[in-house]
């Protein structure tokens, strides 16, 4: 009890929240432009890119299994992972960040697109064959549109992750919010950090707002091309320097661990997979009645307006930020980093189990209903059955996602393998960054293949979501 | 020299299991109208993914216009595809596209990218003029600039046709079109493909279940099960002369 207790006193520390006027100018002056710039244009950079290479995997032009697992390979280094390396190749600012978040998203973004066309209906596709159409042809005139609002949708909700990712990459010194979240929390000014956090949450929701028109108004993403291509353009990477980061690069060759760093690997391993695992498994635990009490189709309407409310606040503070205000309130190692990613993916589970409750097919549960029964047996009988396969596909998905977030966690001292590489980069020991900057990439690589051929036996296709 | 030669076929989906198609031969000339029955998984799906290059040829020949379909591989393979026009059972048209864009797709084989990208973008008056001529062959000309998922199901058939029209094909290959329709429109999209075949000057190839539809429209019927031809040539049949003797 006495912990707990020490924990509300910490939490205490949080309140009121700092909202004069002088810090909001200063927020929004620089960390919150700056915040949005860096999503926006490695947003639009790599949409593009993602949205080409796709394309080119698609229609199977030549070498686009060459492609297609490059995406696999660059998506497996996280993104922080891939900030803090390009932080010691380009320097420390929004440049980097930007880097690491237009690489990293182009090939994840790239990858999804590049399964949506690849699962398309294949008759249509055929039949366009058929007529005798190029490969590019048939991609434009079957893959692009019949797979457009899946797209739509796909990109919108990437523009969200985009503004939380920008917060992370921040913490290890690529400018913006999270830059200014961790010098709050450095000089225990916990005020201010709670004021940090709520404007996360309102530009989260804002953009989620936004993105719900844009599924409406496709149009209106035209509209953020400007607005990216400004930053991107700012931001981008001195070419001078291109010469100095190639041999930074050289200078970090060949990875090397000592015999005692080696024998540590196992450990780091092993606490980095129960940090994915326990996190994925305690939110799972919370999601599903959280899920159900916001659903609208099930829970009155004032339990899911509040249940709904605690999910936004839950999933708008990233799983790394969990991880800092729990690390600041001395809940160190492992034990922090999975409730961390637990905490945040119940936000994100949450939301999903309830939207795929509501996506329920309506008729059985109608017929259902008219035998007179209670609202829980429609749930228990009905509604969850019908929801289950949605669901279970969105949790397999989500543990890739928690696998990155675990090995990064480290960083901020929640345990995992993020640590060990952390620490090797801020004592400038480049070798052994590296090293376990290879082992992050195949833990992640490993995680993604088995999860794939769990999906590939059970049929699954991201289209599919 | 025949349009579709097809001598000694055999397809197989793998080693072990029985060939999905058995020494398949089969002539039909130009201008000829044949159909083909038998029962679901008697492999005429197969026999006309086959003729298009969908499938590869384990042993024989299949020629069109006196070309080699087996081996056939890019831009060849597209040339010889742009002569041979498909309509299924299957919903093969692009449902997000408008009707339109649907039925010119079909002039994609001759169309330079840079046309077709713009065609998908800022359509022609001349290009639209001849959608609407093939749909207005087709019955359904009015349907023009709908989103083809809007269209009903017979309507579909259709839009796939003319857009088989628009390809200018030298034969068409209709892979049991009438499956999923009721007897009414069946007997409607049967006839307006013959009738079409007959204006155009296309052959045609049509897969089927029903025989008493067989031997109305066709100058030929051919029988197909366990992926071998049954009986070749019946052009004439008891079926059809008992009723002609009745009426």
């Amino acid at each position: 009890m006495r912990g707990l207790e020490g924990f509300f006193g910490f939490l205490k520390q949080f309140f009121p929240p700092d909202v004069s006027w002088g810090y909001l100018k200063a927020l929004l002056k620089e960390p919150i432009p700056q915040t949005l710039e860096m999503a926006a244009g490695a947003m639009l950079f790599s949409a593009t890119v993602a949205l080409l290479v796709a394309l080119y995997i698609g229609a199977r032009l030549p070498g686009w299994r060459f492609l297609y697992g490059l995406l696999a390979t660059l998506r497996s280094i996280p993104d922080l992972t891939m900030a803090i390396l390009f932080v010691v190749v380009v320097g420390i600012g929004p440049p980097s960040g930007m880097l690491a978040l237009a690489t990293f998203y182009s090939a994840a973004m790239g990858k999804v697109f590049a399964d949506l066309f690849m699962s398309a209906d294949p008759e249509p596709i055929e039949a366009l064959h058929a007529t005798g159409a190029g490969r590019l042809m048939v991609a434009f005139y079957g893959l692009l549109p019949s797979r457009q609002k899946d797209l739509l949708t796909y990109g919108s909700y990437e523009f969200e992750s985009k503004v939380r990712a920008c917060v992370i990459v921040g913490t290890v010194g690529a400018g913006g919010l999270g830059t200014e979240l961790i010098g709050t929390i450095n000089a225990l000014d916990f005020r201010r950090t709670l004021t940090v956090i709520i404007v996360l949450v309102v530009l989260v929701v804002l953009i989620d707002r936004m993105a719900w028109l844009a599924r409406r108004h496709p149009l209106i993403l035209l509209a953020l091309a400007p607005l990216g291509a400004i930053p991107a353009w700012e931001n981008r990477p001195d070419m001078f320097a291109f010469s100095h980061a190639v041999g930074v690069v050289r200078a970090m060759l060949p990875p090397t661990l000592s015999p005692d760093e080696f024998r540590d690997v196992p450990r780091l391993v092993g606490e980095t997979l129960l940090i994915a695992f326990g996190g994925t498994g305690l939110a799972v635990a919370l999601a599903v009645p959280l899920g159900v009490a916001a659903a609208r189709n099930l829970a009155p309407p004032i339990l899911y307006t509040l249940v709904r409310r605690l999910l936004e606040i839950m999933r708008a503070i990233p799983d790394l930020v969990w991880g800092l205000l729990l690390v600041t309130a001395a809940i160190l190692g492992p034990k922090a980093g999975l409730l961390a990613i637990g905490l945040h993916s119940t936000g994100v589970f949450g939301k999903l189990y309830s939207e795929s409750i509501e996506n329920v097919e309506p008729e059985p549960v109608l017929a259902l209903a008219a035998t007179g029964a209670p609202r829980i047996s429609l749930a228990g009988f009905g509604l969850l059955p019908l929801a289950f396969p949605p669901m279970a596909v969105l949790t397999l998905f989500r543990v890739e996602w928690n696998m990155r977030a675990a090995t990064i966690m480290g960083v901020i001292g929640a345990g995992g393998i993020g640590q060990a590489l952390y620490n090797a980069q801020q004592m400038f020991f480049y070798h052994k960054m590296v090293a376990y900057l290879i082992i992050t990439w195949g833990l992640v690589m490993l995680m993604d293949l088995a999860n794939a051929g769990l999906r590939k036996r059970w049929k699954i296709t991201e289209g599919g979501v | 020299m025949p349009l579709l030669n097809i001598t000694n076929l055999v397809v197989i989906r793998s080693r072990k299991s029985s060939p999905v198609l058995n020494d398949v031969s089969l002539r039909v000339e130009r201008g000829e109208k044949v159909a083909i029955l038998g029962p679901s998984g008697a492999g005429k799906t197969t026999l006309f993914r086959a003729i298009n290059g969908f499938v590869p040829i384990h042993s024989g020949q299949i020629t069109v216009d006196d070309i080699s379909v087996k081996g056939l591989r890019g831009r060849r393979l597209r040339q010889l595809r742009r002569h041979i026009a498909v309509v299924s059972q299957r919903h093969d048209l692009v449902e997000r596209l408008r009707v339109y864009q649907n039925v010119m797709a079909g002039a994609l084989g001759r169309w330079s990218t840079v046309r077709a990208l713009r065609f998908l973008l800022r359509p022609l008056a001349t290009e639209l003029q001849e959608a609407e001529e093939a749909l207005r062959r087709v019955g359904i000309a009015h349907k023009l600039r709908e989103r083809t998922s809007d269209v009903s199901g017979g309507e579909h058939q259709r839009v796939a046709i003319a857009r088989a029209l628009v390809q200018q094909p030298a034969l068409l290959l209709a892979d049991e079109p009438i499956a999923s329709l009721d007897p009414d429109l069946s007997h409607q999209i049967l006839s307006l493909l013959c009738r079409l075949a007959e204006e155009a000057g296309f052959a045609l190839l049509c897969s089927l279940h029903q025989q008493e539809y067989a031997y109305e429209f066709f100058d030929r019927v051919i029988r197909i099960e366990h992926g071998q031809i049954q009986r070749k040539d019946l052009r004439r049949s008891p079926i059809v002369d008992e009723r002609v003797g009745a009426d």
